[in-house]
């Protein structure tokens, strides 16, 4: 699947910029993420792309190898892993009864930019 | 000449004469001899006589008769006459005339035929000369010239024709000939010449980085020249065109000489810094910063370079670059072991016991050993940066010397610190470490993510016990066994969940729920082997593994296929909704796994299907395609027949065919607008292109783009439309970068007389080009350019001031306390607004300049009260803007926050991006606009209320006209020693500055209204405690029932780097 690279950027922000002070390890805590991950929900439920960012964080989640990078905000400087895990308890949160894809297993998606005529 | 005489002698005239005297030798005839057999001399002398008389009596000796020759013959005559008229006749004398008679009838008749045969030589010679065509493209002087030789090939003489004449006559023709040949091969030289040099100046194409003044002062000249060529008569002015040709030629191809050094500079140096980047991972700050500054030297030259000498100096200074990164990279490497193994020495100092003497020893030690380690690493980097990498080592190495090196301050500190790093134990601990972290963590990370029991937490916390064990109390080998025993019971449970992974989302079969059930308990209890028990039992029954493995299939296929059919329609969705629902209502478990693997067969086409037609639509509705070209009518037709693979092909098609669309629809219109901007004068072209357009147009609608494209391009590889299409094609690239200046700068203009001033010219340009004028129209833009540039400094001071003093108004309301420190004097309200009205009327009369001084002088004036506004709002939301991100930081300062985590407030906040406004205006005024768009985003922003459940945060981002902030960033992470674990770290090894940042983020929170005033960002319900705490009833839980009350606060704001390319000074969405 295609997935518009700035609408999926545009609601990881909400996570990709938060800022955490004196946190030694980000997963430590993982409620310190809720209102960030409610914010981001109801923002993508508004505007209709909630199954777009599901489909977008359970393919980041599957397979972020190289992938995950170009979403990283101008937040806490999250490592690859702690990012997945952030995203896991985020989908975890936001839609309880479906399992995260394990690795390989999520539909692929492909992030793209607008195609201009 | 007598009428007899008017033909040339003929045969006829000879045979006259011998019949006469037929039967005779050759020579005199033998009665004009005497001889003959008259029996009387005197009658036989009379008849000779009379026969002689006979004989040239017709002869005339008149015109017809060369003049030159008349006399001799007249003479002849007279003496035949004289001789035959003689009375009495003398037979001598009329033996001496005798053969003067015979042969002056042939040649009286010979020389009237040579008379003839020159006036009808020179007669052929004027035809001939009437034949010769004048050469096309001769020149006046040539035809003169041509014209007077053919004057005299066909002169008329008075007199005699001699020949002499007929003689001038042939060498005039002749001269005629050759002259004509000349200057035909002369017009042809000289036209040809023409031609080609008409063929140069059209082809004179201005080079794409001469400047718009250069290109039309480029573009005139050439068309003079084109001209002064066009009307040369003479070789000579052809030749003279040629040499302002060949300066035309020079100085572009001095211009392109110079533009191929500067892009050969660029492009080394952007391989440089891309060098510089990649290695940015293996380089330390001080390296990074030099090799930046070594670009940014080159950079600066490469600007500054006004010959190819210049450039060549910027590329020798290129060169150096790589080298010395690979010697600074190899320092860095080294550097990196040693700081990890410096590190871990100084972490292994621990007291001697127990006590706080001898803890606060340690720590001295410690702090000591740490300022060392800093100052021996300060050394080697300014080593490293001085390209002296090995001197740089061996800096570094002294630290393992350090008995003999460091001047201790307290005894023994060195000697305790190179022991403990001996210390074969601890080595040991931090082996045993990394062995967990790089095996068994990842099994703790699982246990998480599965949310299997027990919590990660817990096998977190007992791993990090384990490391402050060895590392903070330097009990190693019991750390080592901790370490040990928790790597092996994450092995254990590996293997549970490796086993669990076969049953996982077949919780749906009673009896595997069950087992899992039953699984947990065990694991709770860490009866492992108890655990795997529980799912290898279910391993027995098959039922349970059929039961099983189809719950887990339909649990991997289920995301894929709901969303699917969430973005499906039609035939379709019925094609997959069919099989998937189907599955389940199957007997037998083949057939549920073979209707299964039937769905999962169709996905791959289905999401094709999905993506293509998202594509196609989004697609045709920007091309606006549908109605003439059908392209997705059998997608369409495909899809509503449910043929999911053909209608995904289908739309793949269409997809493919809108692109060549899009390139055709492009091709046409440079086409279109060239034939329109041609001068008349290229009629030809015009109608050629005209013909073309309609064949394309036919081809297109036909969906032969090939034969479409490459008839378009036949036409748009002519000189002439080619040279057209780059004039046309400058002025569209730089109207393109002049709209997107000037929209912003109409946005921020207030005043229609303002925005009057910049509208004008643009337009009249616009006009001109709509009017194919696209010289003049670059010439409009080019006191357009200076005049918008004026503008914006003008709108961006006026927005700066505008907004500003707007937010400080705004908070003087808000804060009444600030409002004394705001509005200090001289700075009072008043004055304030009063010369922000006088520096709006500067602007209005035109002068953008004096308006601009004016409204810096008010954001100057205005700095103190702005600072004192910012600060205010920034406590009365409980941000922290201003004092992270405001003018007020020093770069120093969001470097230190990059390198140590540590932010200009003090507060220990990592991030890899450091950013800061340049002005407190603009941080004012950007935050004020930021707040529009947050409301445009989401009209909760405005209310004063919340619902449960909602969103708490609001992000946006909003991009302005005009660079607000720079910032430092990084993506180096430095490799950390914390916990007595070496990991990525949260802070950096290098940055990089990025300038003229023109996107500012900021995050908007909802402050709950609460008993306590809290402003931190609180859950609804951790909202609720603090209600429940206060002895109070939260709003919602109230009867009857609230809104959650309070506001929406500025959080977080300050300009992004994110997505910014500094080369091209633009974001990348």
């Amino acid at each position: 699947m295609k997935l518009p690279r700035k609408m999926v950027d545009d609601y990881l922000m909400y996570i990709t910029s938060i800022e955490l002070e004196d946190v030694d390890d980000p997963l430590e805590e993982m409620s310190v993420y809720d209102t960030a991950i409610d914010s981001m929900a109801y923002r993508a439920r508004a505007e209709g792309n909630l199954d777009d960012l599901q489909l977008a964080l359970d393919s980041l989640i599957s397979d972020p190898s190289g992938r995950l990078s170009q979403f990283f905000g101008t937040g806490y400087p999250f490592s690859e892993n702690e990012l997945v895990e952030v995203l896991t308890y985020a989908c975890v949160r936001i839609w309880p009864a479906e399992p995260v894809s394990g690795p390989g297993e999520a539909m692929p998606v492909e992030f793209v930019s607008p195609v201009e005529p | 000449m007598s009428s007899e005489n008017s033909n040339p002698p003929d045969q006829s005239k000879y045979e006259w004469i011998c019949s006469l005297f037929s039967g005779m030798k050759l020579g005199v005839p033998s009665f004009l001899s005497g001889g003959g057999e008259f029996e009387d001399e005197v009658e036989r002398q009379e008849n000779r006589a009379a026969a002689m008389l006979d004989i040239i009596k017709p002869l005339r000796i008149d015109e017809s008769i060369p003049a030159t020759e008349r006399q001799s013959l007249l003479d002849d005559i007279d003496s035949v006459r004289n001789a035959a008229s003689a009375n009495p006749l003398n037979k001598e004398d009329l033996d001496n005339v005798a053969p003067i008679v015979a042969r002056l009838p042939y040649e009286v008749a010979s020389a009237s035929d040579r008379l003839e045969k020159r006036r009808l030589d020179i007669a052929a010679h004027k035809n001939d000369a009437e034949d010769l065509p004048t050469p096309m493209h001769a020149l006046d002087s040539e035809i003169a010239a041509l014209q007077m030789l053919r004057e005299a090939v066909a002169f008329n003489p008075s007199g005699e024709l001699t020949d002499d004449m007929v003689e001038a006559a042939a060498a005039a023709l002749f001269a005629l000939q050759e002259k004509t040949e000349e200057v035909a091969e002369a017009a042809t030289k000289r036209e040809e010449k023409r031609a080609t040099l008409d063929a140069r100046l059209v082809r004179l194409v201005p080079p794409i980085s001469a400047t718009g003044k250069e290109v039309l002062a480029l573009l005139k000249a050439v068309g003079l020249e084109r001209k002064t060529l066009a009307t040369a008569e003479e070789m000579q002015q052809i030749e003279a065109s040629e040499i302002e040709i060949k300066k035309f030629e020079e100085k572009i191809s001095e211009i392109n000489e110079l533009n191929a050094a500067r892009i050969e500079a660029e492009r080394l140096l952007s391989d440089a810094r891309a060098l510089v980047r990649s290695n940015s991972k293996t380089l330390e700050a001080e390296c990074y910063e030099q090799a930046n500054k070594m670009l940014g030297d080159a950079a600066a030259k490469i600007d500054n370079a006004k010959k190819v000498s210049g450039y060549d100096a910027a590329k020798m200074d290129i060169a150096k670059i790589g080298p010395w990164l690979t010697k600074a990279a190899q320092y860095y490497v080294y550097m990196i072991e040693w700081r990890y193994k410096s590190t871990f020495y100084i972490q292994s100092i621990v007291p001697a016991d127990n006590s706080s003497v001898q803890k606060d020893i340690a720590k001295v030690k410690i702090k000591a050993m740490e300022e060392w380690q800093k100052t021996l690493l300060t050394d080697a980097s300014a080593l490293a940066r001085a390209g002296k990498p090995d001197q740089a080592k061996q800096k570094l190495d002294e630290f393992y010397s350090g008995k003999t090196q460091y001047a201790d301050p307290q005894s023994g500190v060195t000697d305790v610190a190179v022991d403990a790093a001996k210390n074969i134990k601890a080595l040991q601990l931090a082996d045993a470490i990394n062995d967990f972290a790089s095996t068994a963590l990842d099994t703790v990370k699982q246990i998480g993510k599965l949310g299997l029991p027990e919590p990660t937490d817990m096998y977190r916390k007992q791993y990090d016990a384990a490391k402050r064990r060895g590392c903070d109390k330097a009990e190693y080998d019991d750390a080592i066994s901790d370490l040990t025993a928790l790597k092996a019971k994450m092995a254990d449970y590996q293997t549970v969940i490796d086993k669990y992974l076969e049953y996982v989302g077949a919780q749906a079969v009673p009896a595997v729920a069950s087992a899992i059930g039953e699984m947990e308990t065990e694991l709770r209890n860490e009866n492992f082997a108890g655990a795997l028990g529980k799912l290898t039992a279910l391993d027995a029954t098959a039922a349970n593994k059929e039961a099983a493995a189809y719950a887990s299939k339909r649990a991997a296929l289920k995301k894929s296929v709901v969303w699917l059919l969430r973005n499906m329609d039609g035939g379709g969705k019925a094609t997959l909704q069919e099989p998937w629902d189907e599955a389940e209502t199957e007997a037998s478990h083949v057939d549920k796994m073979s209707t299964l693997s039937s769905v999962e067969s169709l996905l791959p086409d289905c999401r094709t299907l999905v993506d293509a037609r998202r594509e196609a639509e989004s697609l045709k509705a920007k091309l606006d395609a549908s109605d003439t070209y059908s392209m997705l009518d059998a997608a369409e037709a495909h899809r509503s027949g449910g043929r999911v693979a053909e209608a995904a092909t289908a739309y793949q098609d269409g997809i493919a065919g809108f692109a060549r669309l899009a390139n055709h629809t492009t091709a046409v219109a440079n086409l279109t607008r060239t034939r329109d901007a041609l001068p008349d004068k290229h009629s030809a072209l015009k109608l050629a292109i005209d013909e073309t357009l309609t064949e394309a147009q036919v081809d297109a609608l036909a969906q032969r783009w090939d034969d479409a494209d490459n008839k378009l391009r036949a036409v748009l590889d002519d000189p002439e439309a080619k040279a057209q299409i780059t004039l046309i094609e400058r002025f569209d690239l730089r109207c393109k970068k002049l709209e997107r200046t000037k929209k912003g700068v109409l946005k921020l203009l207030q005043e229609n007389a303002t925005k009057k001033r910049v509208e004008e010219p643009w337009t009249d340009a616009l006009d001109l080009a709509q009017n194919h004028k696209y010289i003049e129209a670059s010439e409009v833009l080019d006191t357009f350019e200076p005049l918008l540039a004026e503008a914006r400094a003008y709108a961006a001071a006026a927005t700066r001031a505008r907004r500003a003093l707007a937010a400080m108004d705004k908070i003087a309301t808000k804060v009444p306390s600030a409002a004394a420190s705001i509005y200090a004097l001289p700075n009072d309200k008043a004055k304030l607004d009063n010369d922000m009205v006088e520096a709006e009327r500067d602007a209005k009369v035109g002068d953008y300049v004096e308006g601009k001084k004016k409204f810096d002088a008010i954001c100057l004036a205005a700095q103190d009260g702005m600072k004192a506004a910012a600060t205010a709002v920034e406590d009365l939301e409980g941000g922290h803007y201003v004092e992270a991100h405001g003018p007020g930081t020093t770069p120093e300062q969001q470097k230190t926050r990059l390198l140590t985590g540590v932010r200009p407030d003090g507060k220990k906040v990592p991030t890899n991006t450091a950013s800061q406004f340049n002005d407190i205006g603009d941080l004012l005024a950007t935050r004020e606009m930021a707040l529009e768009t947050a409301a445009s985003k989401d009209p909760r922003v405005t209310g004063t209320t919340v619902k449960t459940g909602e969103g708490l945060e609001v992000i946006v981002e909003t991009d302005l006209p005009l660079p607000v902030g720079e910032s430092f960033q990084s993506d180096t992470p430095k490799k950390e020693y914390r916990a007595g674990e070496f990991k990525e770290g949260r802070t950096f090894e290098n940055y990089e500055h990025v300038p003229g940042l023109t996107r500012v983020f900021t995050k908007l929170i909802f402050v709950f209204d609460n008993p306590h005033d809290d402003k931190r960002l609180l859950t609804f319900d951790k909202a609720r405690t603090v209600y429940y705490n206060a002895g109070q009833t939260p709003p919602p839980d109230r009867s009857p029932a609230e809104d959650w009350p309070g506001s929406w606060v500025v959080h977080q704001h300050y300009p992004t780097p994110k997505g910014f390319d500094p080369v091209t000074g633009e974001y990348s969405s």
